[in-house]
């Protein structure tokens, strides 16, 4: 159903984004293509429905889909193929549902049969409730599972024989995420549609697909039947993609012992806070010991996020104390002394946002250290070059801007800003969401490492469980405001108590070979 | 539920803001050498002629007596009366009103569409041929004085090619609409500014739109470009391009006086430079607090119209 020959697509200084790829899908086929980031995995999938992100141009090739040459199509003939032959899900599909339309118009707009009836057939058919109130909701108003479904119910509308699912399940936490793709899988058999799967995640497309591409630089490094590539990996990067991937029950085993904790250094008390008249933390209490690292879990609107703040002074709780080595600490920023807020720094999910695009990462880091006052002014240059050494970057990269450096560097820096500060505490708020497994893997040993040497208090926010296993001594379980299970990591894993706990655990990313 | 608590919340802040335009215009009139006396007598005025007068007009009276008579008055919709020609305000601005309303009127109903085509069809294909034939005309319409250009209408279309009259004047005791010909060159003149102005907002705001993921994701989905760009692109540039048209649309109200003068049509203007030549403080009062009130009002509608394309801002409002 889709042939890719010798696809080559260049970017503006002509180099390969895409180098010459060939690929064959056929009708009611699963394949999934995964490789990092800047593997070229979204220009393959927009080249499946016959787009170019402006800067890049197709060389040479050809892709076709039904028989049609996409990519030479009419626009009328492109249009038609997109709608009913070949549909493309969008990564984040939440943000591309147009805001300003109800949800049955949404539906309507591709469906053939544009009756209420048929409109919300289609809803039930994603699991979405098919009644008219939800018909006339806007997309604000449903959650990001819904917004998920409706997404995907308003590309079925139009009874398309293939969906190129491009990263559909980014931003979502674990349980969701499962449920959302067990929901792509149920839907594609039962129509028999061809699924193009594009991701990062290995445990993911080991569920969804029967057959793997794995890219690398525009190239295709090995494919075969799923089984085979996750089960014999042939290629040495397939077994490198792999071996990165945490599993949260066998990591733990890895770990080193813990050390013996030192005293406590963060300590969050009876800490009660509520968003919009809603109280999202309910008497929530946990410490953190120097040189220790305590992981925050919960699903999405748990109120993880709500505590960091509280504890960064970014929200002012309703009631309860944060107490920074046995000193109360102001319930807002700005009632802060500078000595606190030093000491406790936040690492936050999007560096990108983060750092300041016209000031380079050298100055940057440079600016806290001369605000922090530690070391003389004529020694800012040398302190900034120790800081990025510190933390795995070569020192000239300090003369680079943000977006000159790659997303893990990036992250390294905002590290290295914190510790500029002279911070003996870290927030680390979900700081690898955003990497590719490998290079997470590396900004969390990084972590860990800095944790030992330097004794810092670590509190990490997530819902990745493999983030946990890998960086933290402890954990504590936060479900709707509430802390529901609090341990040492190796024990609640493994022996989950509570419910939330174990959907969690259950749901975590272990990649399961199928079995044929 | 959530638009009529936040129209209910937005009269009590325009009142308030009317209120307090009040008062600037007040002290204005009362800081400005000479008062409604003075001038109403003219030159050859004896100071007890002047005395004697300020008693018959109340101006005797302390400002706080005569802000509160005024202000009790303009709430009842009476404006005072003004000591040039003794009419109460009211009518003397009626008339004015409403050729200048005809004016605006017509001039937006042509307007906003030319903006939202000039401004979609270079947005949509900008840096093309359109595109760059459009922003240059916008540039010298913007540009070019406004007296400049409607000289130069009246020249070539009342003048050289005579098909419409040069002078606006309505027929004695008619409205323009009695006359719709005469309505042609001023509207032209305004619109030829107003269209490019907001042309250039709208093309800003339609390239913001066209990088949006959910426009991109329409396309994508193989809908027709008619339907993404109706029913996906468009409503995104309402929020921002709302508040330009109000700008543009309610600003001619009192900014016209360039046009009328020029055609010499009667307008609202026309009376506020008047008011102001004769010193004629009741009118000018009467008129400042009327241009204030449609500014204020155009704004509210443009934030409702805001709200109505946007169900996100309905529960952000709250």
């Amino acid at each position: 159903m889709i042939e890719v020959e010798g696809l080559r697509v260049e970017n503006a200084a002509g180099e390969p984004v895409l180098a010459g790829l060939s690929l064959a899908v056929a009708a009611g086929e699963r394949v999934g293509v995964v490789g990092e980031s800047g593997a070229g995995k979204t220009t393959l999938a927009l080249a499946l429905v016959g787009a170019v992100r402006p800067g890049l141009r197709v060389v040479r090739g050809v892709v076709r889909v039904a028989g049609d040459d996409v990519l030479g199509a009419s626009p009328a003939r492109r249009r038609e193929l997109r709608r009913r032959v070949l549909s493309y899900l969008p990564q984040d599909p939440p943000s591309a549902l147009t805001p300003t339309m109800r949800v049955g118009r949404q539906v309507r707009e591709f469906a053939a049969d544009r009756s209420p009836a048929a409109v919300s057939r289609r809803l039930v058919e994603v699991g979405l409730p098919g009644d008219a109130e939800f018909a006339r909701r806007y997309p604000h108003q449903l959650s990001g599972g819904q917004q998920q479904r409706l997404a995907l119910a308003r590309l079925t509308a139009g009874d398309p024989r293939g969906l190129i699912l491009d990263e559909p399940t980014t931003g979502l936490d674990a349980p969701m995420r499962r449920l959302v793709l067990d929901q792509l899988a149920d839907l594609a058999r039962r129509r028999g549609l061809a699924v193009v799967f594009i991701t990062h995640d290995l445990a993911a497309a080991a569920r969804m697909t029967d057959r793997l591409v794995v890219l690398r630089g525009g190239e295709v490094v090995e494919q075969g039947p799923t089984a085979d590539v996750l089960g014999r990996p042939s290629a040495p990067y397939t077994a490198e993609l792999l071996a990165a991937v945490p599993d949260p029950r066998v990591e733990v085993d890895r770990r080193l012992p813990a050390r013996v904790p030192g005293p406590v250094v963060l300590e969050v008390a009876n800490l009660v806070a509520a968003r919009g008249g809603r109280v999202v933390l309910d008497d929530v209490s946990l410490a953190v010991r120097r040189g220790e690292s305590l992981a925050l879990l919960g699903s999405s609107g748990c109120g993880k996020t709500t505590l960091a703040q509280c504890v960064t002074g970014v929200l002012r709780p309703r009631s309860g104390q944060v107490r920074l080595s046995g000193e109360v600490l102001a319930p807002v920023l700005r009632g802060r002394p500078v000595t606190q807020r030093r000491r406790v720094q936040l690492i936050p999910q999007d560096t990108t946002g983060s750092l300041n695009p016209r000031r380079t990462v050298g100055a940057a880091i440079g600016r806290v250290v001369r605000l922090a006052g530690a070391v003389p002014v004529d020694r800012v240059a040398d302190e900034t070059r120790r800081l990025l050494e510190l933390v795995g970057l070569p020192g000239e990269l300090a003369g680079r801007l943000p977006r000159q450096v790659s997303g893990g560097q990036r992250q390294r820096v905002a590290i290295a800003r914190a510790l500029a500060a002279g911070a003996d505490v870290l927030i680390c708020d979900e700081v690898t969401s955003n990497l590719d497994v490998r290079v997470a893997a590396s900004v969390l040993e990084l972590l860990d490492a800095l944790r030992r040497d330097l004794g810092l208090a670590v509190l990490t926010v997530t819902h990745d469980l493999g983030v946990i296993a890998r960086n933290a001594d402890r954990v504590v379980v936060l479900d709707r405001g509430k802390v529901v299970e609090e341990g040492p990591v190796a024990d609640v894993f493994r022996a989950p108590a509570h419910d939330v706990t174990r959907a969690l655990v259950d749901a975590a990313g272990a990649v399961v070979v199928p079995v044929e | 539920m959530t638009a009529l608590r936040f129209l209910v919340r937005r009269v009590a802040a325009t009142t308030a803001t009317l209120l307090a335009v009040a008062v600037v215009l007040f002290a204005a009139s009362e800081v400005l050498p000479g008062d409604a006396a003075t001038s109403s007598l003219g030159l050859d005025a004896t100071a007890e002629d002047v005395a004697a007068r300020r008693v018959e007009l109340g101006l005797d009276r302390p400002w706080p007596v005569r802000f509160a008579d005024w202000l009790a008055g303009a709430v009842r919709l009476d404006l005072g009366t003004s000591v040039m020609s003794g009419e109460p305000v009211t009518r003397i601005i009626a008339e004015p009103l409403g050729a200048t309303g005809l004016l605006v009127g017509v001039t937006a109903a042509v307007t906003v569409p030319l903006a939202v085509l000039v401004g979609l069809v270079s947005g949509l294909r900008r840096g093309g041929r359109a595109d760059r034939a459009l922003s240059a005309v916008s540039v010298v319409a913007v540009s070019v004085p406004q007296f400049v250009t409607a000289g130069l209408l009246v020249l070539l279309l009342a003048d050289l090619v005579p098909v419409l009259p040069a002078i606006s004047l309505p027929p004695l005791g008619g409205t323009p609409l009695d006359k719709p010909d005469v309505l042609v060159l001023p509207v032209l003149a305004l619109t030829l500014f107003g269209a490019a102005w907001a042309g250039r907002i709208v093309r800003a705001a339609v390239i913001d739109a066209d990088g949006l993921p959910h426009v991109e994701a329409a396309r994508l989905a193989g809908l027709p470009e008619r339907a993404v760009v109706w029913r996906h692109l468009l409503p995104a540039t309402v929020p921002p391009c709302a508040h330009a048209f109000a700008w543009l649309l309610s600003g001619l109200f009192g900014g016209t006086a360039v046009v009328e003068i020029v055609f010499n049509y009667p307008g609202l203007s026309q009376t506020l430079v008047a008011a102001v030549r004769n010193h004629d403080t009741a009118v000018l009062e009467g008129v400042g607090l009327l241009l204030a009130a449609i500014i204020i009002v155009s704004f509210v509608l443009a934030d409702l119209l805001v709200l109505l394309a946007d169900p996100r801002l309905r529960v952000a409002a709250r």
